[in-house]
């Protein structure tokens, strides 16, 4: 018998209490797993994105941090193109549009010819006329909407004339129609939300490969100075510097935080309700020669142990959660769970920490105890 | 001080609520080494507080306590010196109810450096030696009171103390079983040649007892 199994023994021995304990503690870790979790999902989808367009830097408004109302002048797109830096420019404008009562989606505006046409595969054809739009497979199964069927966008009827799968769930929930036409519609001629830009990459500078980071960053430094109406953001900047991502996830930060004291004050009451359970115990303990950090460490060992079992039941409650939010009709087109075992193991680390806070002033307690008073305490 | 003696006081006296309430006044024992020690007197008398004041569970307020002619609070301070040369069992026993009589019985050599192998070896010992050898992986639920006394007298004696301090240990049991417990006490007492000081109001407690003592409003009669 060591201390881990006498701690196991104790929990066991009062299954109840450590079950609505571990319950108590799951259900906090599964608020943090799915909140967290989701805001992760949210950015690698956003990240997905840009990266299936091979974009390496985007050009938008500066100062103006809501892509809906943000908008740059479309012909710096033909300036950028001339440079010998970048391989490609897309303009894209976007929007959002109603589905039904509750439901909307985006709306994507790209050029004809636009070159992020071929980073998604289509089934039928690109939008040739005004009034014909590319729709995303997500939402089209929402919808249920096929080609040669109409669909509403902005209150402007289109008729599908294709439509399209892309590696990231969040395009695919998403209708992509003539630049012209939704510039009319949202009435801002010749302005479009933002450019992507790949940059030429690869090559040699005094013998060496040149660095693919540098050369974007080179680039970026470039366009700044040409353009200097408008800020120019890499993938990454662009993902942790977005308002609606940064909010999800402080909500879901101080959501969780609530959650874990909870947690810890649930571990604690159950805790100090066993050590005053066995103060006489406890006393035998301390009688018979054991040394207090021994005591010490069985209490805390029983509050880590509440903690991992209480993680690794809110992990297992946190995906299903998750499972349940991305496969409702609401959030369909969010993006795919991404089963990260270094997230998991975090997870199962925070949950330790937790039982092992808690567990801080029971074990103060049970080891402040008077040994004759503990005897006598029956 | 008398070194042949295990236990002496001297003149030890224990005050409770800033010395209004007199639990034990000026008591000098001198005990020695393998005598079985009755202690008797009425509820209340301080025959309990002498018990614990020798076991280092409780202070005296004033006068000392030797163990083998060193001041005891000083030895009980030692790292491992009680759980080596201490033994208690007590009327309410406190076992673990999770844990069976063979865990219960090892609780003390959790602390011991002995081998996982020595250790199990040494509780099958102690738990045969007390005549519950039948009962070594039973739940202490499932055992008798008579039974649940002897496990609580096999974990004080698995560390082979010098000393066990008996409070009221048949002070829950019936007469058969109290007659059980004092003989396995008196077979202890002779065999291992462990020395054992029981406090006791039951009379025929103390006829299993070398000497006994008498303890009255916490003086020493």
């Amino acid at each position: 018998m060591n201390l881990a199994s006498l701690a196991f023994k104790n929990l066991w021995y009062r299954k109840m209490r450590t079950g609505l304990t571990i319950l108590g503690v799951g259900t906090s870790i599964a608020v943090f797993v799915s909140l967290v979790g989701l805001a992760g999902v949210f950015t690698d989808e956003f990240r997905q994105m840009y990266k299936s367009r091979q974009t390496d830097l985007v050009v938008r408004e500066k100062g103006n941090f809501d892509f809906l109302s943000s908008g740059i002048d479309e012909q710096y797109a033909d300036k950028l193109a001339q440079l010998p830096e970048v391989l490609s420019v897309s303009k894209v404008l976007l929007d959002f549009s109603l589905a039904g009562a509750k439901d909307y989606f985006l709306v994507l505006g790209w050029e004809k010819n636009s070159r992020l046409y071929s980073k998604i595969k289509i089934q039928g054809r690109i939008p040739q006329e005004e009034e014909e739009a590319l729709v995303g497979a997500n939402i089209a199964r929402k919808l249920g909407k096929k080609i040669g069927d109409k669909i509403e966008v902005k209150g402007n009827r289109f008729t599908i004339c294709g439509v399209f799968e892309s590696k990231s769930m969040f395009e695919e929930g998403s209708v992509v129609v003539p630049l012209e036409k939704l510039q009319k519609i949202k009435k801002v001629p010749g302005k479009v939300t933002l450019l992507n830009l790949s940059v030429k990459k690869g090559g040699f500078a005094q013998g060496k490969p040149v660095n693919e980071q540098q050369q974007i960053e080179g680039t970026r430094s470039l366009i700044a100075g040409l353009l200097p109406d408008t800020e120019v953001r890499s993938i990454e900047d662009i993902v942790s510097a977005d308002n609606t991502m940064t909010y999800f996830l402080n909500f879901a930060w101080a959501v969780s935080i609530i959650a874990f004291i909870a947690a810890i004050l649930g571990i604690i009451n159950t805790m100090v309700t066993s050590v005053l359970e066995q103060t006489s115990k406890i006393g035998i303990l301390l009688a018979i020669g054991w040394r207090k950090s021994r005591i010490l460490a069985l209490v805390l060992y029983e509050a880590v142990l509440l903690g991992v079992l209480g993680g690794g039941f809110g992990l297992a409650l946190g995906y299903g959660i998750m499972n349940i939010l991305v496969s409702s009709p609401q959030l369909q087109n969010i993006g795919r769970i991404d089963y990260n075992l270094i997230f998991m193991a975090k997870v199962i680390l925070v949950s330790l920490a937790v039982g092992f806070l808690s567990g801080i002033y029971p074990a103060i307690r049970a080891i402040s105890i008077k040994t004759i008073e503990a005897l006598r305490y029956e | 001080m008398n070194k042949d003696c295990l236990i002496q006081t001297v003149d030890l006296s224990r005050f409770y609520e800033d010395g209004r309430v007199q639990a034990l006044e000026g008591v000098s024992l001198q005990v020695p080494a393998g005598e079985f020690l009755g202690v008797k007197g009425p509820s209340g008398s301080g025959k309990s507080t002498l018990l614990h004041l020798i076991g280092g569970l409780d202070r005296p307020s004033s006068g000392e306590v030797y163990f083998s002619g060193q001041k005891a609070g000083e030895l009980y301070r030692r790292k491992g010196f009680r759980l080596n040369h201490l033994g208690f069992v007590f009327q309410s026993f406190y076992l673990w109810p999770v844990l069976n009589v063979l865990e219960n019985v090892s609780l003390p050599l959790m602390e011991s450096s002995l081998s996982r192998q020595k250790k199990l070896q040494k509780a099958k010992e102690i738990i045969n030696l007390v005549g519950i050898s039948d009962k070594i992986n039973a739940s202490v639920h499932n055992l008798s009171i008579g039974q649940r006394q002897r496990v609580a007298i096999a974990r004080a004696l698995i560390m082979d103390p010098q000393l066990v301090l008996a409070d009221e240990p048949t002070g829950n049991l019936d007469s058969r079983n109290t007659e059980n417990i004092l003989a396995l006490f008196k077979t202890l007492n002779k065999q291992k040649k462990v020395t054992i000081i029981m406090v006791t109001h039951e009379e025929k407690a103390l006829e299993y007892c070398d000497r006994c003592i008498q303890i009255s409003d916490g003086k020493l009669q």
